[in-house]
């Protein structure tokens, strides 16, 4: 039995290496639904990158947002730029319920829950460095990376599809032939289009 | 066969596609999974992009300016901006690479402490990648650089956030504290390898690294 469950858990994680989360969504769909960019961003122009980014991902499947200036609630992907100190990480996402709650326990792979809206981080301590953004593109491959997690898809770690947008190491592949990356590619495109 | 293609081959081992590796992940598996129902309900998930992915214990011991096993001794919210975060206090054991006090601080994203849109805090549980932030008690062995930003002074971060710190266990065996689908990721290669090994084993294994290391630079 227990070989049995970990064949099955097995199957489930190489499932979801190549495609959207697949058993939770952004609840509401991905279709006519709005971003919203933090006015207090460290720096106005992240707001511009941020629509670029989104601009890349409209129009793929049922992906359709437009931007929203309304402060509260009917954003379903909230924009911030902050110079959050050398972490870990170029940009986070994190998911969210909606009036303060949050996501449910779940066993089940990543996230965790259906979600309302996602946070979107751009750490402006990198983004802000010439030499290694040393592109708007760049920047705006950071931030549309962020972007297709909000919108529910995993990393692409399938050493089948390389190149990617969704790339486990993004910055890293623009060291290799793939070039600078900061759109959507092909398979970043297919998965996105499954999205409900 | 591209060189990217070739090594991420590599780090999967392709030990997965093995009906060896299936067993594998079914012993190693399923403790992680029951354990999850033990957490608290609300729960939070991030996720991003890393500035660097370590995928095996060499590359992330010739990164590391500092390398520590030690007991968290207390954790303190810093929720920053719109994110959580915590800092650690740990009580060093032994130092494997670097020069460290008695006790440092270790910055970590994620925790309890979870910023809402309306400016106020609410409780919950926030992991980056699955992984929960250390709590006091806990023994960790500890991939570091010192921290540079406004969340905390005289603090050091994690390399690779989730991939930079091996949980020790009582049984002195490194255990994985995240959740059981990740272990199939490359992202999750280093963890994955250290899971139920001897803490002594990594420790004789980074020393060796680090000493590798030095004689490199030597020459």
């Amino acid at each position: 039995m227990p070989l049995l469950a970990g064949l099955l858990t097995l199957t489930m994680s190489l499932s979801a290496l190549s495609a959207p989360w697949p058993n939770y969504r952004l609840n509401g769909g991905v279709g006519g639904r709005h971003f919203w960019n933090d006015p207090a961003m460290i720096n106005p122009v992240y707001a511009g990158t941020v629509r670029d980014a989104m601009s890349t991902w409209n129009g793929v499947g049922l992906i359709s947002f437009t931007e929203t200036f309304s402060m509260c609630c009917d954003s379903q992907i909230d924009a911030y730029a902050m110079a959050y100190g050398n972490t870990p990480w170029y940009g986070i996402t994190e998911f969210r319920a909606s009036n303060g709650t949050l996501l449910q326990t779940s066993e089940a792979g990543p996230p965790i829950a259906n979600w309302d809206f996602a946070n979107v981080g751009l750490n402006d301590t990198y983004l802000r460095d010439p030499v290694v953004f040393d592109t708007a593109q760049k920047i705006q491959g950071i931030a549309a990376h962020e972007i297709g997690h909000a919108l529910g898809l995993a990393h692409e770690d399938d050493p089948g599809h390389n190149c990617q947008l969704m790339d486990v190491s993004l910055v890293a592949s623009w060291q290799t032939p793939c070039g600078t990356i900061y759109t959507p590619r092909t398979w970043d495109r297919q998965w996105a289009a499954q999205l409900p | 066969m591209s060189l990217v293609r070739l090594r991420r081959n590599e780090v999967l081992a392709l030990a997965l596609s093995t009906l060896a590796a299936a067993a594998l992940v079914s012993a190693v598996a399923l403790p992680f999974a029951n354990s999850e129902s033990s957490q608290p309900s609300g729960r939070s998930e991030m996720n991003g992009s890393l500035v660097k992915s370590y995928e095996s214990l060499q590359a992330v011991v010739a990164d590391s300016e500092l390398i520590v096993l030690g007991e968290v001794a207390a954790t303190e919210q810093r929720p920053f901006g719109h994110f959580p975060f915590t800092l650690a206090t740990i009580e060093v054991t032994k130092v494997l690479k670097g020069s460290a006090p008695i006790h440092l601080r270790v910055l970590q994203t994620g925790g309890t402490s979870i910023p809402q849109k309306d400016g106020s805090i609410a409780e919950g549980e926030a992991r980056y990648q699955g992984v929960p932030v250390t709590r006091p008690g806990e023994t960790y062995l500890f991939f570091l650089r010192p921290y540079e930003g406004p969340i905390a002074a005289n603090a050091f971060v994690v390399l690779g956030e989730f991939q930079g710190k091996l949980k020790v266990g009582k049984d002195q065996r490194i255990q994985f504290t995240g959740r059981a689908e990740s272990l199939t990721t490359p992202e999750f290669a280093l963890p994955l390898w250290a899971h139920d090994r001897t803490r002594a084993e990594v420790v004789h294994l980074v020393g060796q690294y680090v000493d590798k290391d030095k004689k490199d630079d030597h020459q």
